[in-house]
């Protein structure tokens, strides 16, 4: 295993052996891909890893299986907040099969606390339980069945409290902490200018508040992973967005220096932040480290729903000011969030908040103010958006509000208090490549029309249509401090190029656009190149994949890490002809000397040996600083814009909504491979749809009523959009590879404020709770009829 | 499956009767396996033993009766009820129930026996079969009993059925001559889901334009599926410009008792159910399908 670890062959279940037929294949399918270009940038090259997805041949964690591998479980809390007075796991201990029980006092005091931005979390619980499904005791046996009876037969008295359950009691005076740090996660405020004073002075002022109930990452395979002995290096092969991570936070846990670690990403089945936090790898390699056996353990579908982060609960209360021809004049914004049990990435969830308050509008009077608590929930962390979803809900849905109430365009209200190149953002910064207006322009003429056609048709029986428009603006990268992304290109006797890139690909394909990156600034052919990345041993640590930062950050590094390539590839050919760099070229997969032609493979068996004195590196580390006290400075190098149109029907006697037709006019930059982008696009609209009309964690409590796909409502094929039309403005970013940037995140944040609008258009009524299920709907309709 | 349990696959229905009686109470039948593979993974059920049926052929079929209706073999899977002329020619109704079934795999696997006894109040094909009255044959070690439909379904999830008895076949009788149908359902989405409520009306109109038959099977607002009889009754008899909804919606009230789920509430599934009787029964009346 270890050596088709180490050539990034981490694809096909059977290894090298399957790979190399399926890789054949592979290169004519980009060949037909590319149309005879020597250009990879801005092609819609398929991805590699869906030759072994599609045949069901993919190396996802869960289905590895290695000789003398034991199953591992977690025994876990049915207390949403108590003491532990007892923990005997005995009779567990000589259960059959059973070969090892780990519990919190079998884990070094130096590494007990674990956690991504904040070590809070116990490995295993010792003293206390802070939220139902916190891991107590993990067992590992000979099978998963008897694995599960030993955990049958282990005692834990609990002696249980009670617990915090929203963020209201959680700061009310006299309640119990449940940290240390008392019960504050974060506690923001930003101002620009006297809010207060302008909204008094605004001839318009419109109020709103604006919740969501809790959701789930939803990503098809549960997190699971196996961890092994590999000579004397712990190696962990696991599903997760930040291998380096792991890798450091195993160090502490085991004890172990840090070369005989190794983190190595499985074939992953989607994240979407999820997967950043701890879950197996503490406890599955600590087994591994005690009975000398690999060790496997896959969360079932109900522990990811009772003990994994979800999307957290906000109630934002809103104030929005105009001027009666609609420009903008203050926002006041005060977030109330329920961060759960610990930390995660509750900080990041707030910070982010804060500095996109007014994304992407110019406002000039802000007061934002956001406090986070922790609950006995389970913990909330990162997802898709880091929280700028429930802003969007409310500012959008408050923008909407304004414009019908001047009898203004969507689209025009929009224009007028848009950020353009040049604006000066809340925290000070110079925006720069603004793409927005160009967003609403790409659209205005679809809506326009649309809403002829839709006028044109009688609204009669009890189907009504709307039209909802919504925008966004989305910083990428990691909010206000520095966070570089490298690349390392290597190449062998052979003409096999190695790309070791920084940030792993979660599922979206973003191995596929660093090769091509990397392809057309190396000059050679991307079938030549593979990508390895997520392995802590093969790459720096270039961060986790979230932000929407890995076409941007790792993109660039890999653009920078291949014209290096180029130039010492030159370089070590010439010096081995004895020629003048300056007669040696390698570009379109040709290297010319003094004219003449030679295969790439034949001038790396020319260079010979020396192939592995090439070692080009690219680092990209924009200058990225924010004062996190006053919110001051140029939190990220880029912005992403986007304006979205949602047709919307009403059923008024059921409440049921359809979406039939959507449109998400994107400014991504220049891109890298424009169907991913699109699949993006169309994903995250899908996601989207899903939180404003159906999804939810229904809590009671403490305890997840629906631990389950049965129970909570994800969006099926017959649910979404019959078209959704995704139209990319031509909007270059001078600072991105070849004018990218980021587009992951983005296209999920306008979408409940588009439906809400749409439902509004088509109803009267005005949504500030997600999701918008039908008997929500009906609701809202018969509140309006008793008003009316 | 989690844990080993006995299986025997049953090669007659005489056989699969004396393995049930074998095991006083303790084994399942396996059909299409759906709900019984499903409580089985999440250890909601254990019996000591399965007893396949899938290999008994005199289950498996759909034949014309000689009164112009249709007896149907518990076996039959929904895929086969979907794409049979011969239901498709008396029946249509249940072609148009069987077609929305969950998906493509699902109506592969999903009998229409396995529906009416494991589906407690969410199946979709008792809802047209008891609108068009159908009766059912059970055999068990006694011999062979026909019951209708509607006295199969006591409470939630209590049939008239012994523990060793077995649903051979459904009889659907003809329908009144000139009668017209329509069936609507909605699920919590639309994707693939356990049906929120569905109800399958037949109905005709007399000489003199007022409703002379009417009869309605609906899930999803009653411990069972339910047949509303005092909804019935408001409409019988009644021209269809004259149908006084609301007070058809209180003698509706008084047919059915829905209950919360996580998602929606009681009165929201009533409200829905009578939505969706007053579109069926509209769309029946209409001409609907026939």
């Amino acid at each position: 295993m270890a050596s088709e670890l180490d050539v990034g062959e981490k694809f096909a279940l059977d290894g090298l052996d399957e790979q190399r037929h399926w890789q054949e294949v592979y290169r004519e399918i980009i060949g037909g891909a590319t149309k005879g270009s020597d250009v990879f940038f801005g092609h819609s090259i398929p991805r590699n890893d869906v030759l072994y997805k599609v045949r069901g041949r993919a190396k996802y964690a869960a289905n590895v299986t290695m000789p003398g591998m034991l199953h591992g479980v977690f025994l876990r809390s049915p207390h949403p907040y108590a003491k532990i007075k007892r923990v005997d796991v005995s009779k567990a201990k000589t259960a059959p099969g059973v070969q090892c029980v780990l519990t919190a006092w079998d884990v070094r005091e130096e590494g007990f606390l674990v956690g991504s931005l904040f070590e809070d979390t116990p490995v295993l619980a010792k003293t206390v339980v802070r939220h139902v499904g916190e891991p107590v005791v993990a067992v590992a046996a000979e099978t998963l069945a008897q694995a599960e009876a030993a955990l049958d037969l282990i005692e834990v008295d609990y002696e249980p409290m009670k617990p915090i359950l929203t963020p209201q009691e959680a700061i009310a005076p006299g309640a119990p902490q449940l940290h240390e740090q008392g019960n504050i996660i974060a506690d923001f405020t930003k101002t620009r200018g006297d809010a207060e004073a302008a909204l008094k002075a605004s001839d318009i002022v419109v109020e709103g508040v604006y919740t969501n109930d809790p959701i789930e990452h939803a990503y098809l395979e549960s997190p699971a992973g196996i961890s092994f002995w590999d000579g004397d290096v712990l190696t962990l092969l696991v599903c997760t967005q930040y291998p380096h991570f792991h890798h450091k936070q195993l160090a502490r846990v085991t004890g172990l220096p840090m070369e005989k670690i190794r983190v190595v990403q499985s074939v992953i089945g989607g994240a979407f932040g999820g997967k950043i936090d701890v879950t197996i790898e503490c406890a599955a390699s600590l087994m591994t480290m005690k009975t000398g056996r690999p060790v496997k353990m896959v969360l079932e579908r109900n522990e990811v729903f009772s003990s994994t982060t979800k999307r957290h609960a906000m109630t934002i209360r809103h104030r929005l000011g105009a001027t009666k021809d609609g420009r903008l004049t203050a926002l006041d914004m005060d977030v109330l969030c329920d961060g759960g049990a610990y930390n995660s990435y509750s900080l990041i969830v707030a910070g982010r908040c804060i500095i996109h308050s007014a994304m992407p509008y110019d406002i000039p009077a802000i007061k934002t103010h956001m406090k986070t608590t922790f609950t006995n929930h389970v913990p909330s962390g990162a997802m898709r958006s880091f929280g700028v979803i429930k802003l969007g809900f409310a500012t959008e849905s408050q923008l909407n509000k304004i414009a019908d109430q001047l009898g203004m365009s969507p689209i025009e209200i929009r224009r007028i208090n848009a950020v353009k190149s040049g604006t000066v953002t809340m925290t000070g910064q110079v925006l720069q490549d603004v793409g927005f207006i160009k967003t609403l322009d790409a659209l205005e003429p679809i809506y326009e029309a649309r809403r002829k056609e839709l006028a044109a048709k009688p609204q009669t029986g009890p189907i009504r249509t709307g039209l909802g428009i919504a925008s966004l603006g989305y910083g990428i990268g990691y909010s206000g401090v520095r966070n570089p992304s490298t690349a390392r290109i290597e190449v062998d006797e052979t003409g096999l190029v190695i790309a070791n890139c920084g940030t792993p690909d979660v599922g979206t394909g973003s191995d596929m656009a660093l090769a091509q990156i990397a392809a057309d600034a190396a000059g050679i052919d991307i079938a030549r190149i593979r990508v390895v990345s997520g392995d802590s041993t093969k790459t720096d640590d270039s961060g986790p994949t979230s932000a929407s930062r890995t076409t941007y950050f790792s993109g660039s590094a890999a653009r920078i890490a291949g014209n290096d390539f180029n130039r010492q590839f030159v370089e070590a050919l010439a010096a081995k002809l004895g020629v003048s760099k300056g007669v040696v070229r390698l570009n379109d997969d040709q290297v010319l000397v003094n004219n003449s032609p030679m295969s790439f493979e034949e001038a790396c068996k020319t260079i010979g040996s020396a192939t592995k004195n090439i070692v080009a590196y690219g680092k990209f580390d924009p200058v990225n600083q924010l004062d996190l006290k006053n919110f001051e400075g140029d939190p990220y190098p880029t912005y992403t814009y986007a304006t979205h149109l949602a047709e919307v029907e009403v059923d008024i006697e059921t409440g049921r909504i359809e979406v039939p037709n959507y449109w998400a006019a994107h400014d991504a930059g220049t891109l890298v491979n424009p169907m991913g982008a699109v699949g993006q696009i169309e994903g995250g609209v899908v996601m989207g749809l899903g939180m404003a009309l159906w999804e939810r964690i229904v809590r009671k409590d403490g305890y997840i009523q629906n631990p389950g796909y049965r129970d909570y409502l994800l969006p099926g094929a017959k649910d979404t959009p019959t078209k959704i039309e995704t139209i990319f403005v031509d909007n270059p970013d001078p600072t991105g590879p070849y004018g990218a940037k980021g587009v992951a995140e983005a296209s999920i944040i306008p979408v409940p404020a588009a439906i809400a609008a749409g439902l509004h258009e088509a109803t009267g009524v005005r949504p500030a709770k997600m999701p918008m299920d039908a008997e929500t709907v009906l609701d809202l309709l018969d509140r309006k009829e008793a008003a009316e | 499956m989690t844990e080993a349990t006995s299986y025997l696959r049953a090669t007659s229905v005489d056989e699969a009767i004396a393995a049930l009686a074998s095991q006083a109470g303790d084994a399942v039948i396996v059909a299409g396996g759906l709900v019984v593979g499903s409580l089985i993974n999440q250890r909601l059920a254990s019996p000591a033993l399965l007893v396949d049926i899938t290999r008994i052929p005199s289950l498996k079929k759909i034949e014309a009766g000689t009164d112009g209706g249709l007896t149907i073999g518990a076996l039959t899977t929904h895929d086969d009820v979907l794409r049979s002329d011969i239901v498709k020619r008396t029946v249509p109704l249940l072609c148009e129930i069987a077609e929305d079934i969950a998906c493509g795999r699902l109506r592969n696997r999903g009998t229409l026996g396995g529906s009416l006894c494991m589906m407690g109040q969410q199946g979709d094909p008792a809802t047209g079969l008891l609108a068009l009255n159908a009766t059912i044959r059970i055999k068990g070690p006694e011999g062979s009993r026909t019951i209708p439909l509607e006295a199969f379904f006591k409470d939630a999830f209590e049939l008239d059925l012994g523990e060793s008895e077995i649903l051979e076949e459904v009889h659907v009788p003809a329908a009144p001559k000139g009668a017209h149908w329509a069936f609507l359902k909605q699920g919590p989405r639309n994707a693939m889901d356990f049906t929120l409520v569905a109800v399958s009306v037949v109905a005709r109109l007399g000489g003199d334009g007022r409703i002379d038959h009417i009869r309605c099977g609906m899930n999803g607002v009653s411990p069972t599926v339910v047949r509303p009889r005092n909804a019935e009754a408001a409409l019988l008899g009644k021209s269809p410009g004259a149908i006084d909804w609301n007070a058809v919606g209180t003698a509706f009230d008084s047919d059915i008792k829905p209950e919360s789920d996580l998602v929606y509430s009681a009165s929201y599934k009533a409200r829905l159910a009578k939505v969706l009787l007053r579109r069926a029964v509209e769309r029946a009346l209409a001409g609907g399908t026939k």
